[in-house]
């Protein structure tokens, strides 16, 4: 992989009760590209990327941004590193208003102009600008929390399935938001369960099996070999 | 079903001088009326029935986990069941403390059939809730049955165990009461049950998993700590010779709750000797707070012993911080299944 | 007529208090998923420093105002002391915090005493109104105006600023809310004070409507919180205003009605107001945890 990495974990291990969820996991995201995590169900994907968040911390192994180390520091100081997490489900506040959520991601000394930036991306969160998030379906969820997200320039985003529970028509909307995405530069680590969808949006891939990364390349390279797909994705 | 069998193998029982030193400690029981006199018996068997309680108190909140702020109630209700079948209706000793023990069983059943419902926090606002409302029924005279704020004396029972001058006697079943009750928790803590119970304690998602329904158990530990406890409470009630009100407020049960910290929740005997130095410290407060030696200090300081629950409280908190196992704690007691507190 | 209006300021009144005693009970719940059981001794604090100060200085306003910051104080101490560094660990916050309790409890009865205190008539506010035969007690109409002055203060505080935000972000989804890069520790150090704050302040408005204070004053209100908070909803905020207007008002007309419409004496009938209430508790807690406006199940794993 060509380009500057933007974030490299090593080894990671991470213990959930008594379980051994991740097994030294170690790869590498590309800095303005998209890089997709692939997996079964229960692979550790999500676990992965609330370890970078520091919501689920990691217990050994080196997550870095740049030069800096992640793991052991708590959610709210990596977050101040420009990392946005939209999680799994969304979790958009349900009891606030659609432009509350916006406005909770800012910080102060932000330009004020970036949730109307937000607004003119998605058209659909302006109608609905004060109208309760709780009261949104779950395609107008999944852009408002992508949209939180980006009211602030980002290092790095992680997105958990965004297109888990929506109609095929909003994931082809959801194509179109990753694409302009991209095109704003942004570097983005997704995790991913449709493949159709990653192949469309991603760069890179990595597979995830029991915990450990078994097989990575460019996005263009995953089909090539299908007995992998087989084997680790059940496609 | 490996960790059933797991569960019910890995107990050993404690090493036999476990044995000698309760055998030891209930040989100076016996000798403290002779020793003491008839005249210094209230501290002595206060204490007796106190750790009756405790232990009771231990049965659920060490053992079981279960963190109840009511166990109030159930001392209370045995002391009024006593006073109003021994006052109003004239019942024979025997009869009045069955209808103690039985009082207790109806309310654990009943209470805790709803309040094993929550859990946590909202198990304690439930219990706290229970007890509060028996204190407010109490003290409104409902029926004319309970003497409203000030209470019942109690009238009739039999010469040998009430009159002034036997107050040995008074001791000496209650000795025997507390030595019986020991016995049997620590029976029923080592039998299959009892270690379903601390199971349920330390993780209650598991101990479900490995087929024990938690309720069920709980239950029953609730039950049996809310008759035992009420029999408690009837001897408390001959012992002081009267009930009032104040027995089922939240006083009472912080009592309780610092005898079990302070002794060790979870060993039993903990819960003993937290009872003696509880009501001792009282005790001994108390006097302290009125003698000469406190007089002719700083106001402050007799104000202080004037409130040993202040003194307690600061105790109690910082066991909870730093000794959360208390005495039995200390001792590097090994107690059957690890420690009653998290760590 | 003029009875039932008596009654309903009575009952607004006390309404008054119920609700800053009990709002925040509910946001600390809400949010941090702590019960306070030393929230009553804060309540007693406040009345007992309002006592001194305004025995001392004669003024009112500054008495409210030093029980007030006696109850962010008190409120912020025990938060960073005894809350934060046992965070993750709920059985033992409970213990703690029921043991801080009694030995502020105690501390009160160590400090002023076992009896109860009185004190001098609040100028301005110890007279009655009166009109035909209804006579009001000019300072119960006093409370129901603090009562709604904190209400809609601490209402547009939580809707129209940020901290407000934050805190309403706090006590749906305390984690995301860390997601977002804010440091809800702080956060919770700021609500546990303001609510701690406004227990104080209930104590002391609740001293000259007693008329006297008592070193048990805190335990029953305690209860009482808990109930309007549970009934509301814990960590709703309209939701603990609404309760305490329910049990408030119930406090008052419950005894009447009853009195008035049935065979039982009136010692029975005082105390059916507080046994419905904690019939009420335990029947929410069972079948609707929630209460009337909860959201969900709040706070930290119990």
């Amino acid at each position: 992989m060509d380009g500057e990495t933007r974030l490299a974990l090593r080894d990671v291990h991470t213990f959930i009760g008594g379980s051994h969820v991740l097994q030294g996991v170690s790869f590498v995201v590309a800095a303005g590209r998209t890089t997709v995590l692939l997996g079964r169900n229960g692979a550790g994907k999500s676990t992965t990327l609330r370890g970078i968040m520091g919501v689920l911390p990691a217990q050994s192994g080196s997550i870095t941004l740049g030069h800096e180390e992640l793991r052991g520091q708590p959610a709210h100081r990596i977050a101040r590193r420009d990392i946005a997490f939209v999680p799994e489900d969304r979790e958009v506040f349900v009891s606030l208003t659609v432009e509350e959520n916006l406005k909770l991601a800012q910080r102060r000394g932000d330009p004020p102009g970036a949730i109307e930036g937000i607004f003119q991306l998605f058209p659909d969160l302006q109608r609905a600008r004060r109208r309760s998030a709780g009261a949104m379906s779950g395609g107008q969820q999944q852009m408002l929390a992508i949209g939180r997200a980006l009211v602030r320039r980002n290092t790095l985003l992680l997105v958990d399935e965004p297109t888990k529970g929506l109609a095929p028509i909003i994931v082809q909307e959801l194509k179109a938001t990753f694409s302009a995405l991209r095109e704003r530069g942004e570097t983005i680590l997704l995790v991913e369960q449709n493949l159709e969808f990653a192949r469309a949006v991603g760069d890179f891939f990595y597979i995830l099996d029991e915990g450990r990364i078994v097989h990575g390349g460019a996005m263009s390279e995953l089909g090539a070999r299908p007995e992998v797909l087989q084997r680790y994705l059940g496609v | 079903m490996a960790g059933r069998g797991a569960l019910m193998a890995a107990r050993r029982r404690p090493p036999a001088p476990g044995w000698l030193i309760g055998g030891a400690a209930c040989l100076l029981a016996i000798l403290v009326p002779p020793v003491l006199g008839s005249d210094q018996l209230n501290l002595p068997t206060e204490v007796l029935i106190f750790a009756m309680v405790a232990i009771t108190y231990d049965l659920i909140f060490g053992i079981t986990g279960l963190i109840s702020f009511g166990q109030a109630l159930f001392m209370g209700a045995g002391a009024y069941a006593t006073a109003i079948a021994m006052t109003t209706y004239h019942l024979s000793l025997a009869l009045a403390l069955a209808a103690a023990g039985i009082s207790g069983l109806v309310l654990a059943v009943l209470t805790g059939a709803l309040a094993l419902r929550t859990h946590g926090v909202y198990f304690a606002m439930v219990t706290l809730a229970f007890a509060q409302a028996a204190y407010t029924l109490v003290e409104s005279d409902i029926g004319n049955l309970t003497g409203g704020e000030n209470g019942l004396l109690i009238s009739g029972g039999p010469d040998w165990l009430l009159r002034p001058g036997n107050e040995a006697h008074l001791y000496y079943v209650a000795l025997i009461a507390l030595i019986g009750g020991f016995l049997l928790v620590r029976l029923l803590v080592r039998s299959p049950a009892g270690r379903v119970w601390q199971a349920i304690r330390e993780n209650e998602t598991r101990a479900r998993m490995l087929g024990f329904p938690p309720y069920r158990y709980k239950l029953m530990s609730y039950a049996i700590s809310g008759t035992l406890a009420a029999l408690a409470g009837g001897l408390y009630a001959l012992f002081v010779g009267d009930v009032s009100p104040g027995l089922l407020t939240p006083d009472t049960t912080i009592q309780l709750l610092l005898m079990v910290i302070i002794g060790g929740a979870g060993s039993l005997w903990g819960a003993v000797l937290g009872a003696a130095i509880v009501r001792g410290l009282d005790h001994y407060l108390n006097v302290l707070s009125t003698s000469s030696l406190a007089n002719s200090g700083p106001s402050w300081l007799h104000d202080v012993l004037a409130q040993p629950l202040l003194l307690f409280g600061i105790i109690y908190l910082l066991l909870v911080y730093f000794f959360p196992n208390g005495i039995a704690g200390l001792a590097h007691y090994r107690r059957i299944g690890g420690t009653a507190i998290e760590p | 007529m003029a009875t039932f209006l008596t009654l309903t300021i009575n009952g607004l009144a006390l309404a008054a208090i119920f609700f800053l005693v009990s709002a925040g009970l509910s946001l600390i719940f809400g949010l941090m998923g702590v019960l306070n059981f030393a929230h009553g001794s804060f309540v007693v604090w406040g009345a007992y420093v309002w006592l001194a100060v305004f025995n001392d200085s004669g003024n009112f306003w500054l008495a409210l105002l030093a029980a007030g910051l006696a109850g962010a104080a008190m409120g912020a101490i025990t938060e960073r002391v005894f809350i934060r560094p046992l965070y993750g660990r709920p059985q033992t916050q409970i213990l703690v915090t029921l043991g801080l309790g009694l030995v502020l409890g105690q501390a009160v009865v160590v400090i002023w005493g076992e009896s109860p205190q009185y004190f001098n008539a609040i100028p301005g506010l110890d007279g009655t109104l009166q009109h035909g035969d209804l006579y009001i007690a000019t300072y119960r109409l006093f409370v129901i105006g603090a009562g709604l002055v904190i209400l809609l203060a601490v209402w547009a505080l939580l809707r129209l600023t940020r901290i407000g935000l934050i805190v309403r972000a706090g006590v749906e989804n305390p984690t995301m809310t860390r997601a977002l890069g804010i440091n809800i520790n702080l956060v919770f150090l700021g609500v546990f004070s303001l609510g701690s704050a406004l227990a104080a302040l209930g104590g002391a408005v609740y001293a000259p409507y007693l008329s006297v204070t008592t070193p048990d004053m805190g335990q029953s209100m305690l209860l009482f919180a808990i109930v309007v908070v549970v009934l509301g909803g814990l960590g709703s905020y309209l939701g603990s205003a609404l309760g305490a207007l329910i049990i408030g008002l119930a406090q008052d007309y419950v005894p009447f009605y009853i009195s008035k419409f049935s065979m039982l004496p009136p010692n029975v009938a005082s105390s059916a107001a507080s046994l419905i209430s904690l019939a009420l508790l335990v029947g929410i807690l069972l079948w609707r945890p929630q209460g009337l406006l909860g959201l969900r199940w709040p706070g930290g794993a119990l």
